[in-house]
């Protein structure tokens, strides 16, 4: 019984931890955001750090998932999935922004390169 | 009559981790749909026709809010799993109804700020922007909203059979499926709104 409740205790206080630091970034990010802080370029890469370091934490202290033998098929599957989103969420916006770019207007693109000068 | 009963525990075992691996790959896939909705609202973005952009639409503590909601609904469901390991039957049915009526809360909020967006002129139909916006936030509501469905059921389950190794497979498979929508919903906070409010 003593061991259940050890067990019980260190997985209360990975939720915990995951728990606290989860709300620690995203109210990090947020309070940037609403002041406006760092530049813009930099606020964003922040923002998305912030999110991604969640992703990890997430994982790890609800989902439980780590490098022992007996997650490893969920690991390799997640790293797939992972690639996979990758793969087509850039793929797609780098299509989409080649398009936009090659369908514009040449008029419009006159008045885009006045624009920049 | 214990070899039966270790060799019953082990089938038990061994269908626990088929079911779970079933289930992560169900999850896996789900990712797959979610990553596409993300890259089809972040290429229409842009195309506002002229409308308000997400910077003027979106009031960012009140999503701070939902966000709130739905950490803290995952957080209660992983103790309803503690709760499972001590065979606490009344304290795990009462963390279930908590993380309940966190997740339709967040869904009444989320329900709240789509028909304030229709009822100003903003829904859908206005512009390729909001068209993606309603589909990602939709989907993920959708998904919520099947989940808190999930979750009755089971709480009757529980009730009347107790963690029988069929209701605790339900309720393990259930707790990944409501932590993979938080993690969603992050992605959802940082690429619409935060993003969107820079």
């Amino acid at each position: 019984m003593s061991t259940v409740n050890n067990t019980t205790k260190s997985s209360l206080r990975s939720y915990i931890i995951g728990f606290v630091l989860s709300i620690t970034f995203t109210v990090i990010p947020y309070q940037l955001v609403a002041t406006q802080a760092l530049g813009k370029n930099n606020l964003v890469l922040f923002v998305v750090a912030c999110a991604l370091i969640q992703l990890l934490v997430q994982l790890k202290f609800f989902l439980h998932l780590n490098f022992s033998p007996k997650s490893r098929e969920n690991l390799l599957t997640f790293i797939f999935t992972a690639i996979m989103v990758i793969i087509f969420v850039f793929g797609s916006l780098w299509i989409m922004h080649d398009l936009n770019y090659f369908m514009m207007d040449p008029i419009m693109e006159q008045h885009h390169q006045m624009m920049k000068k | 009559m214990s070899t039966i009963h270790s060799i019953e525990k082990h089938d038990h075992h061994d269908v626990d981790e088929k079911t779970n691996f079933g289930f992560w790959s169900y999850i896996m896939t789900d990712c797959l749909l979610f990553g596409t909705i993300f890259a089809v609202y972040a290429a229409l973005r842009p195309s506002t026709f002229g409308g308000a952009g997400p910077k003027e639409l979106f009031s960012l503590p009140f999503v701070l809010g939902e966000t709130f909601l739905l950490l803290t609904s995952s957080f209660t469901f992983g103790l309803v799993m503690l709760a499972q390991k001590e065979n606490k039957k009344n304290l795990a049915l009462g963390l279930m109804a908590l993380t309940f009526l966190l997740g339709a809360s967040f869904i009444f909020m989320e329900v709240t700020e789509f028909h304030h967006l229709i009822a100003g002129g903003n829904s859908f139909e206005k512009s390729a922007f909001l068209s993606g916006f309603f589909v990602l936030v939709g989907t993920h509501g959708l998904h919520v909203l099947c989940g808190l469905i999930w979750m009755i059921l089971l709480m009757i389950q529980v009730l009347l059979r107790g963690f029988t190794p069929l209701v605790t497979r339900k309720l393990t498979s259930l707790s990944l499926f409501w932590h993979f929508l938080d993690i969603v919903w992050i992605f959802v906070f940082t690429f619409v709104y935060l993003i969107g409010a820079i």
